[in-house]
């Protein structure tokens, strides 16, 4: 009875761990962010990706980007970005982490949409920091 | 005797040096932008002593004129709309033709343009020099004197520092409050990005690009403005001029690179059907190559989103915003 308990513990922990360390498969709803630099200052870009298919980016404090997505499965398309021809379709997978995503490419003919999004890795905003933000 | 005779007069010189020094370090700005803002409103930077950067760079038009093109020193007419100096961090090129790149090149540029503040800038730095005042602001902050090269870090810096980003339509975006903006405003956005077709050249944070675009203003008669191409020297830029940002557009007409356009609704109504306002344009833009078909309803929202791009400090009346 011990012994099946402690496999038991065992199997219970194993499993969480490697859920925690994987990858996972949440929504992209939601808010991600990253923090970098750019031209030597600091540089927080966020991405809010609604409900109603519309992702809003803003880089410090002002929208950079308003644009269109849609998931199925694994699977982002991305579109109305004012740097590419128009109608134009990105298609990149979905590769989720604890607390981050990363979009790979799998189909995109727009040069810069490219250049900004394959590899591209953003980090969950927890819900809970949001609600302290000030306007 | 002697003695008695003088020491009213030495009292008279301490009391008036020790009030010169007294008002001095009362407002000696305390940094590079602060002294900048001085600078800026300072007409010590003109031939005449009599107009600052300020007197064509009006802070409650968001730093823009009112008229088509500004005056300089004696009345003396400017070539092109004054264009605002506000949100500008981001900016590749300055001046309607992209003549330089940087907030410091810019600086010193108007103050020796004979049209404008028509003082050479060695004058300028010789009258700074002179000043007690700003000798003593430009040791305190740089620990040098006056120079050329510090002049333009302090405009600069000033100008540098112009950024809003606290508009209605900041609230409904970057701080997602859908209630901020009015409906109008929202269809407004959506038109701005899909039918009208605004975002090919009007996007980013400020809706600006680092692009130039001809967009109808030159036929080589009356409208004979070459723009980019006196500064690239290709025929290909013929007609074209930087597109500047549009935040707090609603502030600064009348608009484009001769102000020929008084109102937002005649700026819409032209990018709407070019070809009734201009029809021998040279060179214009492909995206302009077809009238774009709104309604009266679609030009009162692009309207108000466009009016949704005023920082709400500037609308009330609080020009300096973001300024130390």
């Amino acid at each position: 009875m011990k012994l099946t308990i402690r496999l038991l513990v065992l199997l219970v922990a194993s499993f969480a761990c490697r859920k925690n360390s994987g990858e996972t498969n949440p929504s992209i709803t939601g808010e991600w962010d990253l923090h970098s630099t750019y031209n030597g200052k600091p540089w927080l870009f966020t991405a809010r990706f609604k409900p109603d298919g519309v992702i809003d980016g803003i880089g410090n404090g002002k929208l950079v980007i308003s644009m269109k997505y849609k998931v199925s499965g694994d699977t982002i398309y991305f579109s109305g970005d004012p740097s590419c021809v128009q109608n134009s379709v990105g298609i990149y997978k979905l590769h989720f982490f604890q607390d981050s995503v990363r979009f790979d490419i799998i189909d995109d003919t727009c040069s810069v949409r490219i250049a900004n999004t394959d590899k591209f890795r953003l980090g969950r905003v927890a819900s809970d920091s949001r609600a302290g933000e000030s306007r | 005797m002697k003695t008695k005779r003088l020491l009213p007069l030495a009292l008279l010189i301490f009391i008036l040096a020790a009030q010169d020094a007294c008002q001095d370090s009362r407002s000696l700005p305390a940094d590079e932008i602060a002294l900048g803002k001085q600078l800026f409103f300072d007409p010590i930077l003109s031939s005449t002593r009599q107009i600052s950067c300020s007197s064509c760079h009006r802070p409650e038009n968001a730093f823009a004129d009112t008229t088509a093109v500004s005056l300089g020193v004696f009345k003396r007419k400017g070539k092109r709309n004054t264009p605002s100096v506000m949100n500008l961090g981001d900016a590749a090129f300055l001046f309607w033709d992209g003549r330089v790149e940087t907030m410091q090149q810019q600086a010193l540029i108007p103050i020796a343009n004979r049209d404008e503040m028509a003082l050479p800038v060695d004058s300028a730095v010789g009258r700074l020099r002179a000043n007690a005042f700003y000798q003593s602001a430009f040791v305190r902050i740089y620990k040098q004197q006056p120079s050329s090269l510090l002049l333009a870090r302090a405009l600069a810096a000033f100008e540098l520092s112009l950024e809003t980003g606290d508009t209605p339509f900041d609230d409904w975006k970057t701080n997602d409050d859908s209630s901020a903006v009015s409906e109008s405003v929202k269809r407004g956005f959506s038109l701005f990005n899909g039918k009208a077709n605004c975002v090919r050249c009007h996007f980013g944070r400020d809706f600006a690009n680092t692009e130039f675009r001809n967009i109808g203003l030159f036929n080589g008669k009356n409208l004979s403005d070459s723009g980019r191409a006196a500064i690239t020297r290709r025929s290909a830029d013929l007609g074209k001029f930087k597109i500047g940002p549009l935040r707090n557009v609603a502030l600064t007409a009348p608009y484009m690179h001769n102000g020929m356009f008084k109102t937002l609704r005649e700026v819409i109504d032209y990018y709407d059907n070019p070809d009734k306002f201009i029809p021998d344009a040279i060179n214009r833009d492909t995206l302009l190559a077809r009238p774009i078909g709104l309604t009266n309803q679609d030009k009162q929202d692009l309207e108000n989103f466009l009016r949704s791009l005023t920082s709400q400090r500037l609308a009330l009346g609080g020009s300096q915003s973001n300024q130390k």
